[in-house]
């Protein structure tokens, strides 16, 4: 006989049981911003010649401490997450394929095989977490199982260079050498809609102010009256930026060859990873 | 049907009585000669014969005594019982901090392999451990896949029960072994059917020998292992039919800053010696590899190495790298055209960039054994839209990187490199080039080199370049530009000879001494030469052996992007820039391969040698 009183234990117990070991693996914050920085690799290195510190780094801090996940030596172009998992179930796209991790970045697995190699940006559609989106040196690939499986549609992108992907409204957009294209069918058609005559490798906002960054630095406008841009990258060691992102209204600028700097007090401070070749910078809301 | 060695196995299972195991394997080598200590217990089909097994013992006795901290000279010493200690404390640090990405991969589990019997449990676990622990990058090259394909397979097979925890990169040894299989069948299957991308590098055909045999000793499956041993084979095969006394003939996707002025000290070369010379006059590392295998070069193909009585047009078809931007379609043919004497080997393709940083579009050859045996000339290109091409980083951030590994890309002077701006064009032993360099190019000029060890080197009044190394002639007409705009520097090893006009080029005569003198070559040559102002408006030039080729002027063609088109005719047909070649994969007296035919013939002497890669056979 089973008192009322007894139903609910068992269950919670079993809750309790598959969650513990999640919650122990989870990062001590859950509120707020996390920021990964993916680094392709650093001012030594050679392929076959040296190894690298390089992946996928962490910052639950706004920048000012780095914690490195996955495999170390991995050429990592950039990363997305599915974002209701809150920081559990981690993509890294990189030279080696696609990295997936269920368990907050501490065990990985390439989840790709042998022609799906220099993958340079991933996107998930958070409205439909299965759905993955794959952005390679050799061809737009795409995943509706989570990455367990993959499939490079035929036509246009299909063995074409597609350095990123961005899911805005269910439409998809892809950045290719000099062409923007955009598909409203999950990729399986592309059209054309725009060249790419700049050579901007990052934007961000702030308030009403406009980041843009590049070979030649950073260069700031008003999102109001854009006119002329301003160079804010004076003392910053290494002008060439990859990435640049804010996190609270902090400015995060990611060199190619010397790492992260912050932009406080007018002036920009070293904020870790030093030498290092960040891509990519990314913020997510957890 | 030939029979193919079955697997190697390791004479030993080490385990707890390791130290007995070890000591039990050094009496037997020392016991019995060196080779039967190096094959195991494998079927070898046939016995090396007494002087190659002497060979493969110096070989492995020299690798052994550099005693350096790699897995070849401690695979040596291990196998020979020489300074065991020592070769144990390298291993450790190897293993400890595992660097180098797929070259730290192929000679590790080479290693592994060939001294299985001498590594006990623990050694064994301390392998399979760094599996887990180091991440090497895959690579981007078809060497470099190969190095690691071949890696992850053969250590999968050796721990099928490994879990994804175990590995590096997550998949269990089940997993890892079908990726591998698949991407090594892919492979041999689009080499033998389109051609191979990374063709006849004398650098970098070093780093596919070593996998292949390490796959072919060691692979467990059959028919996997028996392609593999066809892929060997189909690798010195190529190698063989433009080898010319220990160098590398003709043009390469990817040669060295050394090797490409001193072709018999090439990568490659180690190997020349080793299978088709039985000697060791070039020993690598690597060799102790080679030493320790059971494979014996068939003697077709150091025999095609050396069938050079009499002279032979030899062409071939070959692709470009995978080009990822910047191009119409991944893959360019690269047609390939090698005219080859006892004396002498002349050979090219089209021009135009199928290879990033590395190329090497044309080359005379002298078959001596003087350093610097060659004769080329260049368009020292430099573009961050070349990188974009072929890697797919920023462009404008890549030619300094690159510069960092490989130091001369960035300089004026470079020996090596393609250019979109270079019109190659072939017919027997005379060779056009023709240069359509814009202003913009970061280096508007042209070079020519000249070894410093020619017999005789004339600037002729005619206008001809008079050279002669031993029983090979060539002469040098340059085209377009002045006297004042072309400047002669000596140079260690060579003398340069640069061209600073936006269009030039040059004519390449050659001929042997068994043909013809030297005073008549130059008497021949005389009223042929031909002044041309601009190469880009066409001419036409009657050659040494009678033949017109024709340069005709290109269209306005905007399309043509990096450069005009420049057409070339022979005898009055015309026909594109480029050496005129068929189809063919492989097409010349000794090897034959029809495209898509994953089929290669190899003949020589009355014999004959299938390599069947439809029926997976190997037919004589």
């Amino acid at each position: 006989m089973m008192f009322p009183h007894d139903r609910n234990p068992p269950i919670a117990g079993v809750l309790l049981a598959l969650l513990f070991p999640l919650l122990a693996m989870m990062p001590a914050r859950l509120a707020g911003q996390t920021l990964y920085a993916t680094v392709l690799g650093n001012q030594k290195y050679v392929v076959g010649s040296s190894t690298l510190h390089s992946g996928l780094f962490r910052s639950s801090d706004t920048g000012r401490t780095w914690e490195h996940l996955g495999p170390e030596n991995l050429k990592t172009y950039s990363m997305d997450a599915i974002d209701s998992s809150r920081g559990r179930i981690l993509y890294i796209a990189a030279g080696n394929g696609v990295h997936r991790s269920t368990d907050f970045g501490r065990t990985w697995k390439i989840i790709t095989g042998w022609r799906m190699t220099e993958v340079m940006d991933l996107a998930v559609d958070q409205r439909d977490p299965r759905t993955i989106y794959a952005a390679t040196a050799f061809g737009f690939w795409r995943s509706t199982d989570g990455g367990t499986t993959w499939e490079n549609p035929a036509g246009l992108l299909a063995e074409r260079y597609v350095r990123a992907v961005k899911i805005h409204d269910g439409e998809i957009a892809a950045t290719g050498s000099d062409t923007l294209y955009r598909s409203n069918d999950r990729g399986t058609t592309w059209r054309a809609t725009a060249r790419i005559t700049d050579r901007q490798y990052d934007t961000a906002v702030i308030g009403r102010w406009r980041y843009t960054a590049g070979v030649k630095g950073i260069a700031k406008t008003s999102t109001d009256n854009p006119g002329q841009p301003v160079d804010i990258t004076d003392d910053l060691p290494n002008r060439v930026v990859h990435a640049i992102a804010t996190v609270g209204d902090a400015l995060i600028a990611g060199t190619f060859g010397d790492g992260l700097f912050r932009l406080k007090g007018g002036s920009w401070k070293p904020s870790g990873l030093p030498g290092s070749q960040i891509w990519r910078l990314v913020v997510k809301p957890w | 049907m030939e029979a193919l060695g079955a697997p190697r196995k390791p004479d030993l299972e080490a385990g707890g009585e390791a130290m007995v195991k070890r000591t039990i394997a050094i009496i037997m080598l020392a016991a019995f000669p060196l080779i039967a200590g190096c094959s195991g217990s494998r079927n070898l089909g046939t016995e090396p014969s007494r002087p190659e097994r002497e060979n493969r013992e110096k070989a492995l006795r020299h690798v052994a005594e550099q005693k350096s901290g790699t897995f070849q000279s401690i695979t040596a010493r291990l196998r020979l019982g020489m300074d065991t200690a020592h070769a144990f404390h390298q291993l450790d640090s190897l293993l400890t901090n595992p660097s180098g990405d797929m070259f730290w991969m192929y000679p590790a589990v080479a290693c592994y392999l060939d001294c299985r019997a001498q590594l006990d449990a623990g050694w064994r676990a301390r392998f399979r451990n760094t599996l887990r622990r180091y991440t090497p990058y895959r690579g981007d090259t078809e060497n470099h896949f190969l190095m690691y394909y071949s890696t992850i397979l053969l250590f999968s097979q050796e721990w099928p029960e490994m879990t994804g925890d175990e590995w590096f990169n997550g998949k269990s040894s089940r997993e890892n072994y079908a990726e591998a299989e698949d991407y090594l069948n892919h492979w041999i299957d689009e080499t033998v059917r389109y051609g191979t991308t990374e063709w006849d590098s004398p650098r970098y055909l070093y780093f596919y020998i070593t996998p292949l045999i390490t796959l072919r000793d060691f692979t467990a499956d059959t028919l996997l292992r028996r392609r593999c041993e066809m892929m060997l084979e189909y690798q010195l095969a190529d190698y063989a039919a433009e080898y010319l006394d220990g160098s590398y003939c003709g043009a390469h996707s990817r040669d060295g800053d050394n090797s490409v002025i001193n072709p018999r000290n090439s990568e490659a070369a180690s190997y020349g010696q080793f299978y088709f010379e039985d000697s060791l006059g070039f020993i690598l590392p690597d060799l102790a590899f080679a030493a320790c295998s059971g494979f014996q070069c068939p003697p077709i193909i150091s025999a095609i190495a050396h069938d050079r009585d009499t002279a032979f047009v030899h062409t071939e078809r070959k692709r470009s790298r995978a080009r990822i931007r910047f191009a119409d379609g991944k893959y360019a043919p690269a047609m390939k055209y090698d005219y080859i004497t006892p004396d002498y080997g002349i050979g090219s393709i089209q021009g135009g960039l199928l290879q990033p940083i590395q190329q090497h579009s044309w080359s005379v050859t002298f078959a001596s054994a003087r350093p610097n045996n060659t004769l080329f000339g260049l368009h020292p290109q430099v573009s961050a839209t070349e990188l974009g091409m072929f890697f797919p980083e920023e462009p404008e951030l890549m030619v300094d990187g690159v510069s960092k590994s490989k130091a001369s890309y960035g300089s004026e002077d470079k020996w090596v490199g393609g250019s979109p701006y270079e019109r190659i064009f072939q017919d027997s032993g005379t060779l056009v080039a023709v240069y359509d360099i814009p202003s913009s190019a970061l280096f508007p000029h042209t070079d020519l080199f000249f070894p410093n060890s020619l017999d005789t080197l004339i600037r002729d009044a005619s206008g001809w370049i008079f050279c002669r190394m031993e029983g090979a002639f060539v002469a040098v007409r340059p085209l377009g530009g002045t006297e004042s705009g072309m400047t002669w520097t000596e140079e260690t090893g060579c003398r340069r000879l640069r061209n600073r006009s936006l269009a030039n080029g040059y004519i390449v005569e050659c001929a042997s001494g068994r043909e013809m003198s030297f005073d008549r070559f130059m008497e021949k040559l005389r009223p042929l030469s031909i002044a041309v102002a601009d190469p880009m408006k066409g001419f036409t030039y009657r050659s040494l052996r009678g033949t017109t080729i024709s340069a005709i002027a290109p269209r306005s063609d905007p399309s043509a992007g990096s450069s005009r088109l420049l057409f070339f005719s022979i005898a009055g047909a015309g026909r594109n820039a480029g050496p005129q070649v068929g189809s063919d994969l492989f097409h010349g007296p000794n090897l034959r391969s029809a495209y898509d035919s994953g089929v290669l013939e190899m003949r020589c002497h009355g014999a004959t040698r299938t390599l069947d890669f439809i029926r997976n056979e190997v037919r004589r």
